[in-house]
């Protein structure tokens, strides 16, 4: 029975109309498509350049301020310079405007705090130095048991390694290893620092049952304990009664 | 044939589209391309003068650290030193160049490095009164003294430079006591 559907798909295979539609189609899917990320290209490019734009702007304000010294204050922080084997810490006042920064010496004294720190760690530098040979106005190697700083200041009392330790400190350093008590010792098959905090014993002087503390070179940690004594301006301990490992110094806060 | 190929209309519109959107694309490449141009040139001039700043900044620390500070007081007791250690009354020595190095700590210095620091100079110590282990009072001079660094910022941007300075001054010596008096650090050139 012809029911005229072979009539219809001859008619519809035949019909070129739809292939002009569906290749519009295309042409303006991939048309749009092309508008779209071209104009995110425009639009980022132009964002960019304004980006620049306002930058450069900026820059030539921050040059003014920094050249000026006009940025305000951000914080504060240490510039270390090591020369000859020495460390010299410089406090510095940090400044920024938005981009550019810079800094400038601070002209206050240092803390106790700092100054303690520094102190210590330069002990401790001069000591690997004594300990190696390489430190001046000393003969060979250190091997003893113990350097005490009680008139390591004076040449004429025959301290030998503490007089060359002292003389390598600089001027701040002198001064602050003045107003305390140190001794280098070996216990415990390494050598620590132990010291009073905030008092000098001169070498007439004897104390029992004080505060002392021990810095440990190697992690620059501190502890303390109930049960130090001093002999003579040297510092010691009874090895017991210790605190757990900090890394500040009560007393230089 | 020929002729009823180029008669024939259809499928045209895809290649004339993807012809557009060729041109289209280069152009907003171009654009692109100019506009990253700008900015990088901005970003890398902004990095240049930041490195120029970690210089100036640096300089104007170790000024105060040799004139004011604990770097000239090492150098000028160095001199001095020696000049106890030769036992000699007069002493001419050129001192390194000694490899020194800085370093930077503190919020928003991430990023900042100081390289090939260098120090050297020429001293003249004269003892004035007594010598050697025994020596009372001297003069020091120090002479071309140079410092010089290269900044960084951000291990890329950087900036060189070299200061010059001279020093008098005279030392009084008691008990191994040091007072150091009639001195002047000035600083020659920088550059």
């Amino acid at each position: 029975m012809d029911t005229g559907k072979h009539k219809v798909i001859k008619r519809i295979s035949g019909n070129k109309n739809g292939e002009i539609l569906i290749e519009s189609i295309v042409s303006f899917i991939i048309f749009i498509i092309v508008l779209i990320g071209v104009t995110a290209l425009v639009l980022s490019s132009a964002n960019m350049n304004k980006e620049a734009d306002i930058s450069n702007r900026d820059l030539e304000n921050e040059i003014k301020a920094a050249e000026n010294d006009t940025a305000p204050l951000t914080g504060t922080g240490t510039m270390t310079i090591v020369f000859d084997g020495n460390t010299f810490y410089e406090n510095i006042n940090i400044k920024k405007q938005t981009a550019i920064t810079y800094f400038s010496p601070k002209n206050d004294q240092k803390t106790t705090h700092q100054l303690g720190e520094e102190t210590m760690a330069s002990i401790a530098q001069k000591f690997t130095k004594a300990r190696a040979g390489s430190l001046p106005q000393t003969d060979g190697a250190f091997t003893g048991e113990r350097i005490d700083g009680v008139d390591a200041s004076d040449p004429n009392a025959g301290a030998g390694f503490a007089f060359a330790v002292y003389t390598a400190l600089t001027t701040e350093q002198k001064s602050f290893a003045d107003s305390i008590s140190w001794s280098i010792v070996n216990t415990e098959n390494d050598y620590y620092i132990f010291f009073v905090a905030g008092r000098h014993y001169t070498s007439l002087e004897d104390d029992s049952g004080i505060k002392v503390y021990k810095y440990d070179m190697k992690s620059t940690r501190y502890q303390y304990t109930g049960a130090g004594s001093v002999d003579d301006g040297r510092v010691s301990s009874s090895g017991s009664g210790w605190s757990s490992w900090n890394t500040t110094v009560l007393e230089w806060q | 044939m020929i002729k009823k190929t180029i008669k024939n209309r259809k499928g045209i519109s895809i290649p004339i589209v993807m012809a557009v959107a060729v041109i289209l694309l280069v152009i907003g490449a171009v654009i692109l391309s100019v506009a990253s141009g700008n900015l990088g040139t901005s970003n890398q001039e902004k990095n240049t003068k930041q490195a120029y700043f970690i210089a100036k900044s640096s300089m104007k620390v170790i000024d105060r650290s040799i004139r004011n500070g604990e770097i000239g007081g090492h150098i000028k007791n160095m001199v001095l030193t020696d000049l106890i250690n030769s036992g000699n009354t007069a002493v001419n020595k050129n001192w390194g160049p000694f490899a020194s190095s800085a370093g930077y700590s503190g919020k928003g210095l991430a990023g900042f490095e100081a390289k090939d620091m260098r120090i050297s100079f020429k001293s003249s110590s004269q003892a004035t009164s007594g010598s050697g282990s025994d020596l009372q009072a001297a003069t020091v001079t120090i002479n071309d003294m140079k410092v010089s660094f290269r900044s960084l910022y951000n291990g890329r941007e950087s900036y060189r430079v070299t200061a010059t300075y001279s020093y008098t001054g005279y030392a009084n010596i008691q008990n191994g006591a040091r007072t150091w008096g009639t001195e002047t650090w000035t600083l020659v050139n920088i550059k």
